[in-house]
């Protein structure tokens, strides 16, 4: 586990130079774009810390994603704004709960019953809330008013886009300081070999719960803010589909990295603009980009730059 | 009898005859990552492919039967191109390149069938030798076509027992092989055995969609509907076991139906929350090993 | 003659019609080394597992101290002191040794908010992995586990087990498949480790358990056939009938 931290951070900070001043020469709709890859990136993250640290594929990593922006809905008065500091921790707090909830149920099953169980999930929670009224049923429901703060307008493209940026950036700092802990190291060890982890003396089901809880509520978070920026929830929010397509971020930019997901979410959001407006049926390409990127790139594009760096990191 | 006897005997009779079905398609799907290893989240495309091969075959040909004979060896074949291009590349590998493949594999397939076929609903005719019903009581009489599906199902996994507790290969099965040690050890090439096994798992689920498809009718998103509670099944039941997912999917179909009739508030959640019990019991399924 | 530190008395395992362990009693004292020998499938590696808590008994007491842990988990009894060594080499392939070490040397931690710390302050940890890695004689231990010699990833799982902390050490078979020098070698640690630690040796390398064993039982068929000093297994009668003479 040897770390080459100088270009990977130097790599980030400038990254992070190029985001901060994009806005004074981007225009709105590069502005909404780059934000909802910044969602998706936090969304991406959080289910990094389950697959790539915890060793933990969730299929159904969407549900809580859900649950951050159905949370955003049921808190805004019909035709008035939430309060976004009460909001937002809120729908985490939700989202968090909920991610509790099942992981209970689902942790007590590893490997391909994980997988299955977690994709289970994901299409429970989908047909509850295609089938409730209260919810919106399929067609969904709408948020008139974006949240208020008091100190950002959430409606103005470019504040917006700092928003989706600070929540990137913190959730990255965030994990990437929980994996430098005792903690971290026991998720790694935990996605190692968890049977000699257990025989050590580690209680593993713990760890394993916080970690589930935790990418719980940060899908929570992007759940939010993506409900805040388009102002529409439906049950697809919770299904396979997002879940596959967090997963495919997770990999496609390199998994166990933490910016991998990052750069997977920039890839695969801009080759889904990309391809929706070439052609109505942009899932094919879509689906035949998937199968040659796993099949070519196993190790993601972050296993592509380390090579191209010389030595594996 | 009384009316609502019968009335229950129906849904019975349904729930056996969805079970039945869901059978099929989950025993291929379980087979498949008993014997090679490999979840294939694509499964439920190829009783998609079933269905949309039968509509197109039985409006060219006029009857379901021949539609049905046409169909197979073109699914199958379609199969065993997958497996050559895209499966065989990820037996060695973490079963998360396995899902990721597939889930890739399902989003092109989908669009191909939209290209193809388009996404209308179609209906399928009945054959017309088994269009008509038998007359139980009063008003309610049940549709001779659907136990034609029972008894087909039953024909099948009667051929599945045979192969289980018969063959060699059936051993393997038994034994919860999920390696190609295991398969190698009993003296059987391993390569032949893994396309004989995925055909038959394309041929299982094709087949069960072909003969759904004048009672479920053939839309889009058909295969993942059935794809997501063939995963149930496999959960309940337990990982290559023949006999949980016979088990699991008779429990699911008369669950599912009963949930229908008594409960449609929860439409649909009713095979979830069975799942959630099952595990919260047995987190390897009823006939599972360890919950591996 | 000490307190045994753990006991079991009449442990017994059923796998469905299977009886793998039968009756099985012994004690475990601080300075002693108790080997367990037997034909295969005498249920010495049940035997292991029971004690680990990686099976459950269906009948019998294990006493840890004045602890009763049968029915506990495998992380229970491993924070009570109680460390296992492996068979088959079960470490963490992708790690360096000394973080395999340092790993194991976390368990002991717990749980609660003092996860949070940022771990490359514990140097507690670094501590306790370098004395682990030094005890069984390797060195600086950077090189990862899964390219070490075969030889050397059984130290490494010893030293894992040393990281612990334990009070007793079950080891499951340490010597298999090592060469001559490696096994004297790995013979003399034991030895060196039981002044400490009350230790369970599973064995098949004769000379190696008559030359450091205190007490010695030999199991055949789930069963206890004879349970003594060296001398007087090497020339019990039956035992030489069902294991070291003409047996198994």
């Amino acid at each position: 586990m040897k770390a080459r931290p100088s270009v990977e951070t130097a790599l980030l900070a400038l990254g992070l130079v190029a985001l901060l001043l994009f806005p004074l020469l981007g225009a709105k709709f590069y502005l909404q774009l780059f934000a909802k890859i910044m969602i998706m990136a936090v969304f991406a993250m959080s289910l990094d810390l389950l697959v790539g640290y915890a060793g933990l594929v969730s299929f159904g990593h969407a549900v809580f994603f859900g649950i951050g922006a159905y949370m955003l809905w049921w808190l805004s008065p019909q035709y008035a704004a939430a309060n976004f500091w009460l909001s937002l921790p809120a729908a985490m707090a939700a989202a968090a709960l909920a991610a509790l909830a099942v992981g209970l149920l689902v942790l007590r099953c590893s490997g391909v019953y994980f997988i299955m169980v977690t994709l289970a999930f994901a299409q429970m929670f989908f047909y509850f809330a295609t089938g409730s009224k209260f919810f919106g049923g399929s067609d969904g429901v709408y948020i008139y008013v974006k949240p208020v703060s008091g100190l950002f307008d959430l409606g103005d493209a470019a504040q917006f886009y700092y928003v989706a940026l600070a929540a990137m950036a913190g959730t990255y700092l965030l994990l990437r300081g929980l994996i430098g802990t005792l903690f971290g190291r026991a998720l790694l060890g935990i996605r190692g070999n968890e049977q000699r982890m257990r025989s050590l003396g580690f209680s593993t089901f713990g760890y394993k719960l916080a970690a589930f809880a935790l990418a719980g509520a940060l899908a929570g978070l992007a759940g939010y803010l993506d409900s805040a920026q388009f102002g529409f929830v439906n049950p697809d929010l919770f299904g396979w589909r997002l879940s596959g397509l967090a997963l495919m971020m997770v990999i496609l930019g390199g998994m166990g990295t933490l910016y991998g997901p990052i750069l997977g979410a920039f890839v695969l959001v801009l080759l889904q603009d990309t391809l929706s407006d070439a052609t109505r049926h942009w899932l094919l390409p879509m689906g035949v980009f998937i199968i040659l990127a796993v099949l070519f790139l196993p190790r993601g594009v972050s296993g592509l730059l380390k090579r191209a760096e010389g030595k594996s990191g | 009898m009384s009316d609502s006897l019968v009335f229950f005997l129906i849904q019975v009779l349904n729930g056996v005859q969805y079970g039945l079905l869901l059978f099929l398609v989950a025993s291929g799907l379980t087979l498949v990552f008993g014997i090679m290893g490999v979840i294939n989240l694509a499964h439920g495309s190829f009783y998609m492919l079933g269905a949309y091969l039968a509509y197109a075959l039985t409006r060219l040909t006029g009857n379901l039967f021949f539609a049905v004979l046409l169909a197979m060896p073109l699914a199958v074949v379609f199969g065993l191109a997958l497996e050559a291009l895209l499966f065989r590349p990820l037996y060695a590998r973490d079963h998360l390149y396995q899902v990721l493949l597939t889930y890739g594999l399902i989003l092109a397939l989908e669009e191909m069938r939209s290209l193809v076929f388009g996404d209308d609903v179609h209906g399928v005719a009945l054959p017309r030798v088994l269009d008509f019903s038998i007359h139980l009581t009063g008003a309610l009489s049940y549709p001779a076509y659907r136990l034609f599906m029972s008894a087909m199902c039953l024909v099948i996994a009667g051929g599945l027992w045979l192969l289980i507790q018969k063959t060699r290969l059936g051993m393997a099965i038994r034994a919860g092989a999920s390696n190609r040690e295991m398969v190698q050890s009993l003296g059987i090439d391993v390569a032949w055995i893994y396309r004989a096994v995925f055909a038959l798992g394309v041929a299982l689920a094709a087949f069960a969609g072909m003969i759904a498809a004048p009672v479920a009718s053939v839309f889009p998103g058909m295969g993942n509907q059935i794809l997501i509670i063939s995963f149930v099944v496999v959960v309940i039941g337990g990982i290559g076991s023949i006999k949980g997912a016979f088990l699991g999917s008779l429990l699911i179909g008369l669950a599912d139906t009963f949930g229908q009739v008594f409960a449609p508030q929860l439409a649909g959640m009713t095979v979830y929350v069975l799942m959630a019990a099952v595990l919260l019991w047995r987190p390897a399924g009823l006939f599972g090993g360890k919950a591996r | 003659m000490a307190e045994p530190v753990l006991a079991a008395r009449g442990l017994a395992r059923h796998f469905g019609g299977v009886t793998a362990v039968d009756g099985v009693s012994l004690s475990l004292r601080r300075g002693q080394i108790h080997a367990v020998i037997g034909p295969n499938g005498a249920g010495k590696s049940t035997l292991v597992n029971l004690l680990s808590g990686e099976l459950a008994p269906s009948a019998g007491s294990m006493r840890f101290e004045d602890l009763e842990i049968a029915g506990m988990t495998p992380a229970r009894i491993a924070r009570l002191g109680i460390a296992r060594s492996y068979q088959r080499v079960n470490i963490f392939a992708g790690f360096s040794a000394f973080e395999n070490c340092r790993l194991a040397a976390q368990a002991r931690l717990g749980g609660g908010l003092r996860l949070l710390r940022p771990a490359r302050a514990a140097r507690d940890l670094d501590a306790a992995a370098d004395r682990a890695l030094r005890l069984v004689g390797m060195g600086p231990g950077g090189r990862e586990a899964g390219k070490l010699s075969h030889g050397e990833q059984r130290q490494l799982e010893i030293a894992m087990t040393l990281a612990t902390l334990p009070k007793v050490l079950l080891l499951d078979e340490p010597l298999a498949g090592m060469g001559a020098s490696e096994s004297a070698r790995m013979t003399r640690l034991v030895k060196s480790l039981a002044r400490d630690h009350a230790i369970l040796l599973i064995e098949h390398d004769m000379d190696a358990v008559f030359s450091i064993a205190d007490v010695l039982t030999v199991m055949v068929e789930g069963k206890v056939l004879k349970t003594g000093r060296p001398r007087a297994i090497r020339n019990s009668g039956a035992v030489r009938r069902a294991y070291l003479g003409g047996g198994a």
